[in-house]
């Protein structure tokens, strides 16, 4: 019996020295346990950006210093118009780029004339201009590395992207 | 291209001919005025007259550099970081174009007798200074010291310390001074190169001592750097960089380290060219529908356009006086330079020759713009005066653009392929001494910096 009271006394006066000590003391923040929280065996992805119109990336070519959009250019441009009719929520980044000769700063403003060429030609096929955003790369982002005439001619272009409003 | 017209005044009969002719062609001279002086269209108009000061018409000063000179007991390894430094001085001072470089005989003890200079053995090989590199060493510790000595006046006229300690920077700093004090000018040692630079697959801004020294990344933007163009008081640089498809014009604070986004406006916003005066940048937008030159006020941030054609209207580049701004347009149906005042009055064409000239670059100096000529496919650089006349071709090999000036208008960096890949060159004025100071490949689009700001 001595000795559980002598128990009790001492848990008693051990929580009440314990919770004296608990309100001097300043709460510590505690560290806050470093656990990772790993992904779950089937993460959730974002739902699909609603899709794009169903138009694939299109490309024109042009001539050397040029920006006259070639004969061979008009019948993807006069697709790209029907499918902008089909697609009334699509609109159209026109990225303008040039091949690596000729000088940088020249070659960013050949690229947007490209791409310009290209917007006025759309809107002269019925696509409205405010669907048209026109950008260029100048010879910043070659689609051929090479430096010859074939890697060239496949530089002097303007992309056509799809993009949403 | 020697213009002396005022040194034959001194012609007696000559003075008397133009006073008794003068005031007749004065009057003459008027009338054609008054007439509206649009017989003809000129070139001059309003644009300033410069005249021809590079160093063709300066005499170059006989220099020589003496073997360097230890006073007391020379370690050896200070000697060799001491003859490095006294060969980057030299070569700066090579390299300035002042001075005529002459070499000592390789006698020991040349041009000294009992350690004293022996200024009559300086003046038999030609030399008008020489530089004493001396070396001591006191209290354990080697100090270096240049003294110059000019032989006609048989006296030392200049001295002062190199602290090894401070390596190649102070080499530039001795040469600038010695060029202060001996020719008059300010000295291009101390200046340095913004360049663009291949990282992976887009380009950052670099910079290098003019030498090609010292090389390190100064963005990081994570999209291509283009057009980099320093503010007269070196302290920022503009360029243009890419967000997603859309180019952007910033500047950067090159002492605080960070970066300010100034234009981006629907289009393009490229190009930009720092005003002579630091209040405005020159460049090139196609916010009204094509490519145009603007002014951009950086305090009132107004936007003015200067150009109004069907054309591109690019690349615009300051005269130093600020007065005037050469610019690239192909209104005539392929790319030309073209000169105009800064209010985009007066535009004229420059160049007649070629069917692709761009990237003018007005020196400092006024009296020439080096531009990109394509000549039989390839691109070099070439130079021409304001006037139109003088054209001359300066590189022959590769694929050569953007030409940059010193700040002393006596050398052009650029970046070259030749050796296959690009990297940046320097040669002088003229075309000559053509040599890379890059040798990473993909470094293009040089930015020679102003002198750098005056010692207090």
């Amino acid at each position: 019996m001595k000795h559980l009271s002598i128990l009790l006394l001492a848990i008693v006066l051990s929580a009440v020295a314990t919770a004296g000590c608990a309100k001097k003391q300043t709460v510590k923040q505690e560290e806050p346990t470093k656990t990772e929280i790993r992904a779950e065996q089937a993460p959730i992805v974002k739902p699909d950006e609603p899709a794009a119109p169903a138009m694939a990336q299109r490309v024109v070519y042009f001539e050397f210093d040029s920006y006259v959009i070639r004969e061979d250019a008009k019948p993807v441009l006069r697709e790209v118009s029907k499918l902008m009719r089909d697609n009334p929520k699509a609109a159209l980044n026109l990225e303008g780029h040039a091949d690596e000769r000729g000088t940088i700063e020249y070659n960013l403003a050949l690229g947007e004339r490209r791409a310009v060429a290209v917007k006025e030609y759309l809107i002269g096929l019925g696509v409205s201009a405010a669907r048209l955003s026109t950008y260029t790369y100048g010879e910043e982002r070659p689609a051929a590395a090479g430096h010859d005439e074939e890697s060239w001619a496949k530089n002097r272009r303007v992309e056509i992207v799809p993009v949403l409003k | 291209m020697n213009r002396s017209y005022f040194n034959s005044m001194n012609d007696p009969l000559l003075k008397t001919a133009v006073t008794f002719f003068g005031w007749r062609l004065a009057a003459c001279l008027l009338w054609f005025a008054a007439m509206g002086g649009a017989l003809q269209p000129t070139a001059f108009g309003q644009s300033d007259v410069y005249l021809k000061l590079s160093t063709s018409e300066r005499r170059q000063v006989a220099l020589a550099v003496a073997p360097l000179q230890a006073a007391g007991r020379a370690i050896a390894r200070e000697s060799e970081a001491a003859q490095r430094l006294i060969d980057v001085l030299a070569g700066d001072l090579r390299f300035s174009l002042y001075y005529r470089m002459v070499s000592a005989p390789a006698t020991p003890r040349f041009g000294f007798r009992k350690g004293v200079i022996d200024y009559e053995a300086w003046r038999t090989i030609g030399a008008e200074l020489v530089l004493v590199p001396l070396l001591s060493l006191a209290k354990g510790s080697a100090a270096c010291t240049v003294a110059v000595h000019d032989i006609g006046q048989r006296r030392e006229v200049y001295r002062q310390a190199l602290p090894l300690a401070q390596g190649r920077s102070a080499a530039h700093a001795v040469c600038d001074e010695i060029i202060l004090r001996t020719v008059g000018e300010r000295g291009i040692a101390r200046t340095r190169i913004a360049f663009c630079l291949k990282v992976g697959k887009h380009k950052e801004l670099a910079v290098m001592d003019y030498d090609g020294q010292g090389a390190g990344r100064l963005t990081a933007f994570g999209s291509t750097v283009l057009s980099p163009d320093w503010s007269p008081d070196g302290g920022r640089l503009a360029l243009m960089s890419f967000a997603g498809p859309q180019t952007v014009v910033y500047t950067l604070d090159l002492s605080a380290r960070t970066s300010q986004e100034l234009l981006r406006q629907p289009g393009v916003n490229v190009s930009p060219a720092w005003a002579p005066d630091g209040s405005a940048l020159a460049l090139t937008m196609s916010r009204d529908g094509n490519a145009e030159i603007f002014t951009y006020d950086l305090r009132t941030k107004a936007q003015r356009r200067l150009t109004n054609s069907w054309a591109i209207d690019c690349s615009p580049a300051w005269s130093p006086s600020g007065r005037e701004i050469a610019f690239v347009s192909d209104r005539a149906g392929s790319p030309q330079i073209y000169l105009m005042d800064a209010d985009g009055g007066n535009i004229r064409r420059l160049i007649y020759e070629g069917s692709y000239n761009t990237s003018p670059a007005w020196s400092p100096k006024g009296d020439l713009i080096a531009f990109v000529s394509r000549v039989k496919g390839e691109f070099q650089i070439c130079t021409i005066s304001p006037t139109g006349d003088g054209h001359t071709q300066l590189t022959y090999e590769g694929d050569n653009e953007d030409p940059s000036w010193s700040p002393d208008g006596l050398h052009l960096a650029f970046s070259s392929d030749r050796t296959g890949r690009d990297e940046i060159w320097l040669m002088h004025w003229d075309g000559s001494e053509q040599r890379a100071v890059t040798s990473t490949g993909g470094a293009t689009m040089p930015a020679w910096s102003p002198f750098p700001a005056e010692r207090k």
